[in-house]
This record gives structure tokens, C-alpha cells and sequence, in this order.
């Protein structure tokens, strides 16, 4: 079984980095043998989560940082996706399905992290960042099954 | 027929930065096209999908929908056509598994 394991990054906020946040989640993810379809679930989700930093937290100013923390302990993933942005006034509000401060934007942001992943957490003051926790249980392999099986 | 019909093949991921870039381009390539009424977006090499990839093709679908023009998206792999199933993108605009009318692929960018 794979050890519990723990990561820390942070990345300035330029976009290119958030696809580097998905890179490391895939190796991070890599010994728990998730199906191709849960790993797509959590990289949209963290996907999500860093955007929003970027361009909302930030609005697109790229000489900031974002904290990523991602752990397994005992098949539970935490991730934590941290800015020090603008905050959110209103956090219900923002995590409503279709709500956006920005036209082009779809406001799917948030309903993605809360669909793909159990649970989300949001803290946020305004002038002073957000901080965004997700977890989510990752399913047993087919090995695990058979052992306890 | 075929003039009025551009198609784009899109690579990779779909996010932040590459959908602003995609986006750039076909945008460019409608504005210089004018009488464009059909717009496909193969998505057959795209990996991931994120809602900044789905921002962009709403984008697109503005666009053509302005002009009273069509866009299909089609060739998505299983995991994309489930994010654009959960987006409601099927509810908005045509949806489709497979390209219509399969043709050789032209080279570079994807457009032909």
C-alpha cells in the first residue's frame, strides 16, 4: 500500500503554472493507482482552485504566489490552494453555479471542485487572500479489495 | 460548402493559458472571415478540459450564434465529453461523438 505523503509548492501566479500544479498532482497521485477518471476529477478541481487565484485572487497580476499543499493520509486527500488576493466579500455568493464577476468567465469554477471532490472548504477576508480546502477519500485499488477481501 | 465551414483542432489542455491562446486565434480567424456560418471545434486532441477551456468555447459559440451561424463540437475523448456534458455545453450547442463528414486533416494549426 502507499505510504501517506505530503507536498508543498509555491508557484507564482502566472497562468503556465497551472498546468505545472496539475503535473505535480499527477506524479503526487501517481502510487495511490487512481482510475484515469478520478485523476481527471482532482486535476479539474486543483485546476479550478489555481486559476481562481490567479485570476480572480490576483486579477491576472503575475508577481504574486500561490500556496499549493497537497496530503494523503490514510486514502484522504486534503489539498490546500492558498493567495493572498483580493478575497471574497461574500463566499456564498461566489460559489454559486453561474455567478461570475467576469463576463467570459462560466462561474463553474467552484461547482467543479464541489462536484468532483467531497468536501470544500472556503476561507477568505477581504484585502488579505483566500484559502481554499478540498478532501476527498481516494477509492481502494482493486489489490487493496482483494487483500481485505 | 466547404468554404463556409472552418474547422480547429485544438492540442493539449485546455486551461487557463491555453484557452486564452486558442481563443486569440480563432478570433482572429472569425473576424477576418466574415461570412463564416459554421464553426467546428475538434476537440479529438484535447486531453483535459477545465471551465476556462469551456469559457473559450462559449466564447466561439457567441460569436457564431451573433451571426447567425452553427458550431459543433465533436471527436472528444471520454473524459472532456463528460465535463461538457456537466457544463450544460450539450444543451447549448451541438454536441457530436464523431466529426461529420471526416475528412483529411490539413496540417499546421489545424485549420483548413
Amino acid at each position: 500500500m502507499a505510504k501517506d505523503n505530503r507536498v508543498a509548492l509555491k508557484v507564482k501566479s502566472i497562468g503556465e503554472n497551472v498546468s505545472l500544479v496539475r503535473m505535480v498532482a499527477s506524479g503526487f497521485l501517481y502510487p495511490y493507482d487512481l482510475t484515469l477518471d478520478a485523476l481527471d476529477e482532482i486535476k479539474i478541481a486543483l485546476s479550478e482552485a489555481v486559476s481562481n487565484c490567479m485570476i480572480h485572487g490576483y486579477g491576472d497580476r503575475e508577481d504574486e504566489e500561490v500556496t499549493v499543499t497537497m496530503e494523503v493520509e490514510e486514502r484522504q486527500l486534503t489539498i490546500q490552494v492558498e493567495d493572498h488576493g483580493i478575497g471574497i466579500a461574500d463566499i456564498a455568493q461566489a460559489m454559486e453555479p453561474a455567478y461570475s464577476t467576469r463576463e467570459e468567465h462560466m462561474g463553474l469554477g467552484f461547482v467543479f471542485m464541489q462536484t468532483f471532490m467531497d468536501h470544500i472548504e472556503v476561507f477568505s477576508t477581504p484585502g488579505e487572500g483566500t484559502t481554499v480546502i478540498m478532501q476527498k477519500l481516494l477509492p481502494a485499488t482493486e489489490q487493496q479489495i482483494d487483500e481485505v477481501g | 460548402m466547404e468554404k463556409d465551414t472552418l474547422t480547429i483542432y485544438p492540442q493539449g489542455d485546455l486551461d487557463l493559458v491555453s484557452a486564452k491562446k486558442v481563443k486569440e486565434q480563432v478570433y482572429s480567424l472569425l473576424c477576418a472571415r466574415n461570412g463564416l456560418k459554421m464553426l467546428v471545434m475538434n476537440l479529438g486532441e484535447v486531453r483535459f478540459i477545465d471551465s476556462s477551456g469551456l469559457g473559450m468555447l462559449i466564447g466561439c459559440y457567441k460569436i457564431m450564434h451573433g451571426r447567425q451561424g452553427k458550431m459543433i463540437i465533436c471527436d472528444a475523448n471520454d473524459n472532456v465529453y463528460r465535463i461538457l456534458e456537466l457544463s450544460g455545453m450539450k444543451k447549448l450547442m451541438s454536441v457530436m461523438r464523431m466529426e461529420p463528414q471526416r475528412t483529411v486533416r490539413g496540417e499546421g494549426n489545424g485549420k483548413r
